[in-house]
């Protein structure tokens, strides 16, 4: 064939100025073995091979036109360094460059080399971050809400009540201080027997069902209580230390029924579902635990709604004169918590939520001046009080 | 003459360990969101270490991409998984007083999404790698192949496994068959019955494990029915019958996984791609004992580092809450374990405390994932790599470039759901 006798590289042909390389021009999956000359007074890097016919390619990329392969800039070959470089104007052929003189004289004469390509689409991404950030928002605080709150007025009490007992053993493995053993359940008999006597004192005095709540006390140095879905309210060992009469902790008991019969804890319960599937998926498995343990703590100090708390305040304000209990007796807790805290500041409790402690005592007061001092009866002898302030023991 | 071409992998451990602490706290500092572009710079670092032929394989994906691909996801699947989670818990406590029932529909949701998004994932994978600056490719075909998937699982729950194998080979050929690089498309060949001899010994275990929960199963309801107990006899058959049940599922999970290996290189030597083919020479025990050993080393330097951590921010407490400081390098310790009661003076607040705690639970999550990716995934993927070879090199001249595709959405929601957590 004559066309590739006069083009093949012959013996005798003078060799190919350069250093030695390897070189893919982005059509086709053939590499090929170049001769790469930086000249500099050109501004230009010259590479030379024989293509697949035996024709010598030539080629001129100038060296404003050199780039790094991004993220590819510090590779080795062996303990020797290795540069793969493109073109901006072919930007899918690479020149893979092992010599260290040459990839010298390439990094100090090239320009460009780390030049990006103009960043596109800023405003796109903008509208996206914003309209992402708007749905998660419209989805935890609107949809999801709406929803559970539509779904705990429909959940039957076994449900309720099921649901309650997973997230009252979750919530006795987060607080207790063993890997393997719950938070201890404070049962000295003649303590509960003293609880029941004013669980039973209050539901009494209420239009719930006899068994819509149980009481339990953790063992646990916090001034807390809270309720759970179907009616359990947990008391922690910390809010009856903390009380100076039976009548105080009996308000606070009060108030926690009247999140159980607004079914504030399951509302809240099932959003918590929905809201931390939510953000598990935003934050990624970054936050697998994390997103756990917030929840867990989330449950224990509930902030329902503004108006949620004022319900319950309010519901336990009719519900204390009926069980002949001053509404007042909220306010003596609360006032030396401010005391002591200051305004539902550093108080990390549901007690102290949303609502000012101050207006709460306020509030509570109020509610106490037209109750009929003579109408009251103490919530516990002072025997009964005595063995419940040792349930623990 | 055929041209046999091998692969090199050229990585060396400390510039990935210097890249993988780096961009994990980067990570862990953005609150995760850095996590598109640590992916990217992972990949990149993976990609460039395997040198087929001596030429390194590209990843030119961008941590954009990857984060724009995740919004889109993200609303769809809020939306999906935030009010589905609440509807299937509602509707399987109001049922059954359990959430069981939620988590197995769930499950059966999950499935066709699962391989929707992998598949997806994979387009965009395949999109953006590169070899000799030729594009690879995958054709759009999610849908079908999630329901694909779920014919095949199908299948195999019928057959109680037995058709596990040909799950593994159909599904391996729907992706392979619509995989290309450049111009060229592959082909998966040879036969899902190639791959069930070394199916056999995991399905024996499979089975005598179901055959045994079957029979435990019937001596339980005994009990129910009689309401007087089991008999001593059989009590002590089902005490022992649940000991071998444990026991057996450890020979399951290691002839499962010399399953995966095999089946793996059985179905790369028969991947070809028009002349060109793959030969892997894969190593079940080298595979084992890089995991094995990886896995050791993970846990040692995880503990190390935490120690190293936690005598930090002990350091910390004591200098700023004097009180602590006869506590020394437990303050730590003694704080994560709330036992600062005895102390006199200034103790942190809970939310301090909750915050150290955090701290350091991600820290050590943190580590954690560092070191696997060092010890574990990195060996692994160097054995993969350097035994595999590729037959018929001088094809490869044949093949053309191919035009981009977008794959747009890139691995939203398989980044959603956290899918492919490796690489
Ligand atoms: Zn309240």
């Amino acid at each position: 064939m004559s066309v590739s006798a006069t083009t093949q590289p012959s013996p005798w042909a003078a060799t190919p100025e350069g250093v030695r390389c390897e070189f893919v021009d982005g059509q086709t999956a053939k590499r090929h073995e170049v001769f790469a000359e930086l000249r500099a007074a050109e501004g230009l890097l010259a590479l030379n091979y024989p293509d697949e016919t035996g024709t010598y390619v030539r080629l001129a990329w100038p060296l404003s036109h050199l780039r790094h392969v991004e993220g590819h800039r510090k590779l080795s070959w062996g303990k020797a360094p290795m540069g793969i470089f493109t073109n901006a104007m072919s930007p899918h052929a690479r020149l893979y460059v092992r010599d260290g003189i040459l990839l010298n004289e390439i990094r100090a004469q090239a320009p460009n080399l780390s030049r990006r390509p103009p960043v596109s689409g800023r405003g796109r991404l903008m509208a996206l971050i914003g309209g992402a950030v708007a749905s998660i928002a419209l989805i935890i605080f609107v949809l999801i809400p709406t929803i559970s709150d539509q779904l705990a007025l429909r959940l039957p009490v076994e449900g309720e009540r099921a649901l309650g007992d997973k997230t009252y053993e979750q919530i006795r493995q987060s607080f207790s201080d063993s890997q393997f053993l719950p938070l201890q359940e404070c049962r000295a008999e003649q303590g509960e027997a003293a609880l029941v006597a004013m669980r039973d004192r209050l539901l009494g005095a209420s239009d719930l069902d006899a068994e819509a709540v149980r009481l339990t006390v953790l063992d646990l140095d916090m001034i807390n209580a809270f309720a759970l879905p179907g009616g359990r309210i947990v008391v922690m060992r910390g809010l009856i230390d903390a009380a100076e009469a039976p009548e105080e902790v009996a308000a606070v008991i009060a108030h926690e029924i009247g999140h159980v019969a607004h079914r504030d804890p399951t509302r809240h319960a099932l959003r918590g579902v929905g809201t931390f599937g939510v953000l598990s998926l935003v934050f990624g498995d970054f936050a697998g635990g994390t997103v756990v343990l917030l929840g867990v703590n989330q449950l224990v100090n509930a902030q329902y709604s503004q108006e949620a708390e004022s319900a319950a305040d309010s519901y336990a304000h009719a519900l204390l004169p009926k069980a002949g209990i001053s509404p007042g007796a909220l306010a003596p807790l609360f006032e030396r918590l401010k005391a002591e805290y200051g305004d539902a500041e550093g108080l990390a409790s549901h007690l102290a939520s949303h609502p000012k402690l101050g207006d709460r005592v306020d509030r509570a007061h109020a509610a106490a001046d037209s109750f009929d001092a003579a109408a009251s009866a103490p919530v516990l002898s002072a025997l009964e009080w005595f063995r419940l302030q040792h349930i623990c023991d | 003459m055929a041209q046999l071409l091998k692969t090199e992998f050229e990585g060396r451990l400390g510039p990935l360990l210097r890249l993988s602490l780096w961009t994990s706290v980067l990570s862990v500092v953005t609150f995760g969101f850095y996590r598109f572009w640590m992916k990217t710079r992972l990949r990149q670092h993976f990609w460039a270490a395997v040198r087929p032929d001596r030429t390194p394989l590209e990843y030119v994906g961008k941590g954009i991409e990857k984060f724009t691909g995740f919004l889109i996801a993200l609303v769809i699947l809020a939306l999906l998984i935030g009010v589905l989670a609440l509807v299937l818990v509602y509707a399987s406590y109001a049922m059954f007083s359990e959430e069981y029932e939620a988590y197995l529909i769930a499950a059966l949701i999950a499935v066709p999404l699962v391989y929707f998004a992998s598949y997806r994932a994979k387009r965009y994978v395949y999109a953006r790698t590169r070899w000799r600056g030729i594009r690879f490719a995958l054709e759009p075909a999610a849908g079908r192949y999630a329901l694909y998937a779920v014919g095949q699982w199908l299948l195999t729950l019928v057959t109680l496994g037995l058709l596990w194998p040909r799950m593994t080979f159909k599904l391996e050929k729907f992706r392979t068959d619509r995989t290309f690089f450049g111009d060229q498309r592959l082909h998966q060949g040879g036969k899902w019955a190639g791959l069930l001899k070394s199916f056999l010994p995991a399905l024996a275990c499979l089975w005598l494990i179901l055959g045994m929960t079957a029979y435990a199963a019937t001596l339980k309801t005994d009990e129910a029915v009689d309401g007087s107990g089991l008999p001593a006899a059989d009590a002590l058959t089902l005490a022992k019958l649940i000991g071998i049940i444990a026991f057996m599922t450890l020979p399951l999970f290691f002839f499962y996984a010399r399953y995966r290996i095999v089946a793996l290189r059985y179905l790369a030597n028969h991947k070809t791609a028009g002349q060109i083919g793959l030969i892997s020479n894969l190593s079940f025990p080298r595979v084992l004992g890089i995991t094995i050993g990886g896995y050791i080393l993970t846990n040692i330097f995880t503990l190390l580092a935490s120690l190293a951590t936690g005598a930090i921010l002990s350091l910390l407490l004591v200098v700023v809450y004097p009180g602590l400081s006869d506590l020394g390098f437990s303050a730590m310790g003694a704080l994560n374990e709330g036992r600062l009661n005895d102390v006199d003076g200034a103790v942190p607040s809970p939310e301090m405390a909750t915050g150290f705690a955090l701290f350091l639970y991600l820290a050590t999550l943190l580590f954690f994932g560092v070191f696997r990716q060092c010890f574990v995934l990195f060996p692994t993927w160097r054995h993969y790599a350097s035994t595999l070879s590729i037959t018929g090199g001088e094809h490869l001249v044949g093949i053309r470039q191919r035009d981009r595709d977008e794959a747009g959405g890139a691995e939203g929601m398989a980044e959603a759901f956290d899918l492919g957590a490796a690489i």
